[in-house]
């Protein structure tokens, strides 16, 4: 895939075709998302269950642009020292110690100590300067001299509080550093958050982002997800994975089964020499597709029902 | 088209969608960049814009079908619309001008989106009823002169009335559609069964990041001054590494006895299906001990421990294979609470009942109705008073609170906290209590 810089004027359909080059199949809600996307400046919200293909969107998207992408992976506890940044303590000591005799030659003239702290106040804000700042993904996206995308991954890890200091830099891509004042985004950066549904997030949150909700694909789509993505699969044998599989999520299974690992099954698939779904096939390669005892057991048991 | 938009916002509105004025301007934008001519695209901008979740999305299509009529399909012969010209270049199907927004189906009165089924939206808070109010504690609905557990008579009791305001203040019925608001003690279907084991680890997701948050005091604990001191004389004094010191974990105890009789047996399951998730974890700090009861108590701690999830075994069938718990046995909270109470008497190690321990913190789940049999409350009572605090979560609706056979208001003055957990979402609300204290 090629850099355009900006999709401005670019239909959604030219993003979907540039996408499908890349191997991924995309869908008009989709492209029409990042489109709307671009053009409004806003954040893009992408919901859905684990493994339809959120984080690639986001990756695809950066390349399309031929921009960085900037992840920050969500987790519980996350706060803003790890996501926006920190003042590098160690940094500061050592260039203490090392100017220790400048700072003793600076003082050598004062005559009191009010006449010290003079001097100390006006270079004591050099040790709380950018140069000390390790900024985090979200600074980092905010100060970069070009448009970036910031990836907010999984952010219903998070939690509430994290959320709402998020809200300050979607709606404005601003954020306030106390010993260095308002840092205003020198680009915007283009920003895809994603989450697997498993919270509620907040309203204010969502209002500040584009949403669309990814489900798993269709049946039409997801064969065509396996034979682009499985070089050397036959048609029919893409038709029987991807029935199988979406008789498997019908089902009463602990974890649904995403796109990456239906490719993972179809490419194990097609390399112990599979060419239909026999008993032996499936004991042999259905690891690759369900990551859960209970889930494996039941698959096996009784593999005609998903056939 | 401005003017079009407007009607549809108020339409979603009418809806139940809580569009924001700052949306519909955004709505605007999108449709003046995505551009009229594919109505597909046009109400995907819309829906990107306008619907900010899965639910939304559902009954923003449903409104906008209503509200912007398909195109019908092109007919060689006898088209109605003579004046209508069919789209030129030959563009296909999806290439149609968008309509004119029907009418009949736009203003307040329009039929169509009136018809259209509200989608789920998180309703107010159920009632909490609190004994003891404490700080960061909702405040109770209720105007009822609580008082200090120390300051209550210790002579029989005379069941009391809630006060009428309380029933007034319970939410209004259910909705059809979220599992969260099914009333528990109404027949569910197999559906709606599945839909409220699907709901329970959202519930557990959105309790444990809650209760995370508020425990976490500060980054790394508080500062190790002798630590640090005794670090930075290998840098000449210069402290280049900052020490915290963590505070100890405290390990309160929980124990919950919990009703499983026929009339709340729904109820309790999912009770002990979210408590279990906090509580019967390996790593949990918490100590916990769970006693089911209908007619007297029966320890389950160990069994449920090893309980694997509804995958492996419903939680109904480990209930029946408790041994010694009759569950077809009228309810008799009085000879329930007196085993509880009178557990590990007279032995030198007492249990977790005989001795809860200052962090204890219990927790009853049933609808006290006692078949009319003696309710014990002294033995409720001095069980009570050996917790830190007590939470009773009811699933039956405040209205009926003390009537019939109920006798809620003979312990009632030994809670802290009164919940009613007549829905998953009331049962929750308990749990995050319940965590909360923890």
């Amino acid at each position: 895939m090629t850099s355009t810089g900006s999709t401005n004027g670019i239909p959604p359909a030219e993003i979907s075709r540039r996408f499908e080059d890349s191997g991924f199949i995309c869908s008009a809600q989709v492209a029409t998302a990042l489109f709307l996307s671009d053009a409004l400046g806003k954040p893009l919200l992408l919901e859905g269950p684990p493994g339809v293909g959120k984080t690639e969107i986001a990756k695809l998207w950066a390349l399309f642009h031929g921009s960085e992408l900037i992840r920050l992976q969500c987790y519980e506890g996350l706060d803003e020292a790890r996501a926006l940044y920190e003042w590098s303590y160690g940094k500061q000591m050592l260039y203490a110690q090392l100017l220790r005799e400048k700072v003793g030659d600076l003082l050598a003239g004062a005559p009191d100590l009010r006449a010290s702290l003079g001097i100390l106040k006006g270079q004591a804000d050099e040790f709380f300067s950018r140069d000390f700042l390790l900024a985090r993904p979200l600074l980092a996206a905010i100060t970069s001299d070009s448009p970036v995308v910031l990836l907010i991954d999984e952010v219903d890890r998070s939690d509430e509080e994290f959320e709402a200091f998020l809200l300050e830099v979607l709606s404005d891509y601003q954020v306030s550093i106390p010993e260095l004042g308002t840092i205003v985004a020198r680009s915007h950066p283009r920003v895809i958050l994603t989450s697997n549904d498993t919270r509620e997030l907040s309203d204010a949150l969502r209002r500040r982002c584009l949403y669309l909700y990814i489900d798993f694909p269709p049946f039409e789509d997801e064969v065509r997800i396996v034979t682009a993505r499985v070089p050397g699969i036959s048609e029919d044998l893409a038709r029987r994975i991807v029935r199988f599989v979406q008789h498997l999520r019908k089902s009463d299974i602990r974890r649904s089964p995403g796109i990456a690992e239906v490719v993972d099954w179809a490419k194990a698939l097609v390399a112990v020499g599979a060419d239909a779904l026999s008993a032996e096939a499936l004991r042999s390669t259905l690891g690759a597709l369900l990551k859960n005892r209970d889930d494996l057991d039941r698959a096996l048991s009784d593999p005609g029902k998903y056939r | 088209m401005i003017e079009a938009l407007q009607r549809f916002v108020a339409a979603l509105r009418k809806a139940g969608l809580r569009v924001s004025p700052a949306e519909a301007i955004d709505a605007a934008r999108a449709v003046r960049a995505a551009g009229l001519e594919e109505r597909e695209t046009f109400r995907l901008a819309l829906r990107a814009t306008l619907a900010k979740t899965r639910d939304n999305g559902r009954a923003f299509d449903r409104v906008f079908d209503g509200f912007f009529a398909a195109p019908e399909p092109p007919r060689k012969e006898g088209r109605r619309g003579k004046g209508v010209e069919p789209p030129a270049g030959g563009e296909g199907k999806r290439s149609r001008p968008l309509p004119d927004p029907e009418p009949e189906a736009t203003g307040d009165r329009g039929s169509r989106p009136s018809r259209v089924a509200p989608p789920r939206r998180l309703r107010p808070g159920r009632l909490i009823v609190l004994r003891r109010p404490r700080e960061g504690v909702p405040a109770a609905p209720v105007d009822r002169p609580w008082r200090p557990r120390a300051t209550l008579p210790r002579g029989p009791r005379v069941p009391r009335q809630f006060d009428p305001r309380a029933r007034r203040a319970v939410a209004p019925p259910p909705a059809a559609g979220n599992p969260r608001h099914f009333d528990l003690r109404s027949p569910l279907t197999g559906e709606q069964e599945a839909l409220l084991v699907r709901e329970i680890p959202r519930l557990i997701q959105e309790i444990r990041l809650r209760a995370g948050r508020r425990r976490r005091p500060g980054r790394a604990g508080r500062l190790w001054i002798a630590s640090m001191m005794r670090s930075s004389v290998a840098t000449g004094g210069v402290p280049f590494i900052i020490p915290y010191r963590e505070r100890r974990p405290r390990r309160p105890r929980l124990i919950v006895l919990a009703d499983v009789s026929w009339s709340v047996t729904r109820a309790s399951s999912l009770f002990l299906h979210l408590a279990s998730a906090f509580v019967m974890r390996p790593h949990s700090r918490c100590r916990a001990s769970i006693h089911l009861f209908v007619d007297r108590c029966v320890e389950a701690t160990e069994t449920l421990a090893r309980w694997k999830g509804p995958a492996r075994m419903p939680l109904s069938r480990l209930i029946e294979s408790l041994p010694g718990l009759n569950l077809k046995a009228p309810s008799d909270y009085g000879n329930a609470f007196y085993q509880a109470a009178r557990s590990g008497e007279g032995t030198r190690r007492a249990g977790p009942l005989g001795r809860p321990g200052r962090d204890a913190v219990l927790v009853v789940l049933g609808d006290a109705r006692s078949n009319f049999g003696d309710p014990q409350s002294w033995a409720f009572e001095d069980l009570a008073a050996r917790c830190r605090r007590v939470i009773w979560l009811n699933p039956e609706p405040a209205s009926l609170w003390n009537t019939g056979d109920s006798v809620l208001g003979q312990y009632v003055a030994s809670c802290d906290l009164l919940c009613e957990a007549r829905d998953l979402d009331g049962i929750a609300r308990g749990v995050a209590e319940i965590v909360r204290d923890l």
